[in-house]
């Protein structure tokens, strides 16, 4: 009991009603409590918008990230047809360095030729060597009558014979071309060559050169230069591989790609015998060989074998202009033509002397 | 003066030019002869071998009878049929018996021969001439069925639609 307890007991007497009081308490409790919640409320609005503002940008993020992942897959699934589209370029850009060398080295030995010609002119001034070539080019009709001569004369005739050939042989050499070598550095070009298709039994052989498909055409016009040399082999390699696949008749056709020279041979419902790549291979080594011109012009050829894919790749949409649309066309005309085996004629000139005249 | 194995020698371009027939045909025969040469050179001797071994005729001589047929009618393009036709009668070349489809050409100027090229398409399109592959090149023969029908192109008694078309439109 308190102090205040009154004398009878009672509670004292308070100033105002306790109901008051009380309210006014709970008042104050009241505007407190509103006043701590409407701060954390606030505070929590703001939370809110920090985290929704976050969740955009995440959301933002993640679409760029989705994106990202779908163009970079795209890539992925595209890297087969981009690595073609690369090889092709690579390819006609490497037919187009080996033309440029083809046709350098082409000058040099002309020069070299003539040059040749001029120093067994100089040569062919000397009567008594002139009368050494006369003896040499008559001994045809010497050498039939040897048999009936004695041993003696007969070793006689061969020893004098022996000897004129020492005399002349400096001027023949020259008239021969037999001089003829350029000391410039060693240089390979490439021949491409390609099955159709790379699995299964085949349809076509294609041998890409780096000369110039005018050729087939103006072959009358020009002398007969190193790029003539390189495609007249590369024909013979495809007649020879042709025959050794036990499809001699098969057809073999000189086409343009792009302004490339192609040969192929189509062996469409043909039994071969053998492995096309290896006999062509080994036809197309023999070529180069037995090309001693190409040889004196330090060229010495390579045979590359790319997939056919490569020679026809897929459009590139993105990089137009990289890829010369007539070379894709013809390309693809020469992969995939079914009509070639029925095109018999002759397509060129039949070139003829008199009437050339 | 001569010097043996020189003075002769042609390049196979050269020696294309002489035989009349494109070089890359000129190689195939000489493939298919065996005698393809690794120098690219050939001397007078070999070109005329190759001539006479490789089938490689002139057909259209001034004094060839399709000549005279082709210069008879007043039709460019229906005289080369004509002539045409004449020269594969008198060669003989009634199925199985076939030569080189570019002797058909040979002695022939430009425009005859572009002419003569759309002859022969029309013929084999008919189905009257047969063309086929051989080791040396393409060969053309009649096809033995059409023998009767060539002769009355050769005689100018009848022509199929599709060379008709030649010299009618």
């Amino acid at each position: 009991m308190s102090d205040d307890s009154t004398r009878d007991g009672l509670a004292p007497e308070m100033e105002s009603p306790a109901l008051l009081d009380a309210l006014t308490g709970i008042a104050a409790w009241r505007e407190r409590a509103e006043q701590e919640a409407n701060a954390a409320v606030s505070e929590l609005r703001a939370e809110e918008a920090r985290i929704t503002a976050a969740l955009g940008e995440l959301q933002r993020r993640l679409v760029l990230v989705e994106e990202r992942r779908a163009q970079t897959e795209a890539k992925l699934n595209a890297l087969d047809d981009e690595e073609l589209l690369r090889s092709h370029q690579a390819l006609l850009t490497a037919l187009a360095h080996d033309q440029s060398l083809l046709l350098a080295r082409s000058g040099a030995i002309a020069s070299l030729r003539a040059a040749a010609k001029q120093r067994a002119e100089v040569l062919l001034r000397d009567d008594e060597l002139q009368g050494h070539l006369r003896e040499f080019a008559s001994f045809a009709e010497v050498e039939a009558t040897l048999k009936s001569l004695p041993p003696g004369y007969r070793r006689a005739i061969l020893a004098h014979h022996d000897n004129v050939r020492r005399v002349v042989e400096p001027v023949l050499r020259e008239l021969r071309g037999d001089t003829v070598a350029l000391t410039a550095p060693h240089a390979p070009v490439a021949l491409i060559a390609s099955v159709e298709p790379s699995e299964g039994p085949p349809q076509a052989l294609v041998i890409l050169t780096p000369v110039s498909a005018d050729l087939q055409t103006t072959w009358d016009q020009q002398p007969q230069d190193l790029c003539a040399s390189v495609a007249y082999r590369v024909m013979a390699a495809a007649a020879e591989i042709a025959a050794r696949l036990g499809a001699a008749d098969a057809p073999i056709q000189a086409r343009p790609y792009g302004r490339f020279l192609a040969v192929q041979i189509w062996l469409r419902d043909r039994p071969v015998k053998g492995d096309v790549k290896e006999i062509a291979t080994a036809a197309l080594q023999r070529a180069k060989e037995q090309a001693r011109d190409l040889s004196a012009a330090q060229v010495e050829l390579f045979i590359l074998w790319l997939p056919a894919a490569v020679l026809s790749p897929p459009e590139d949409d993105e990089d137009e202009g990289s890829v010369d649309e007539d070379t894709e066309d013809e390309a693809l005309r020469m992969i995939a033509s079914e009509s070639v085996s029925d095109d018999r004629l002759p397509d060129f000139l039949i070139a003829d002397p008199d009437t050339e005249a | 003066m001569p010097l043996p194995g020189l003075d002769d020698r042609m390049t196979l371009s050269e020696a294309s030019l002489a035989l009349g027939v494109h070089p890359f045909d000129l190689i195939r025969v000489l493939v298919a002869l065996g005698a393809f040469p690794p120098d690219l050179h050939l001397n007078a001797e070999e070109v005329e071998r190759v001539r006479t071994l490789g089938g490689l005729e002139r057909w259209w001589e001034p004094d060839s009878q399709g000549e005279a047929v082709r210069r008879s009618d007043p039709i460019a393009a229906r005289g080369i049929a004509r002539g045409l036709c004449v020269q594969l009668i008198e060669h003989g070349l009634l199925d199985p018996t076939s030569a080189r489809l570019d002797n058909i050409f040979r002695g022939l100027d430009a425009d005859a021969q572009a002419i003569a090229r759309a002859v022969l398409h029309a013929l084999v399109q008919e189905g009257y001439l047969r063309t086929f592959n051989t080791p040396s090149g393409v060969n053309v023969t009649i096809a033995s069925q059409h023998g009767e029908n060539v002769l009355k192109i050769a005689s100018g008694d009848a022509f199929p639609r599709a060379l008709a078309l030649l010299w009618q439109r």
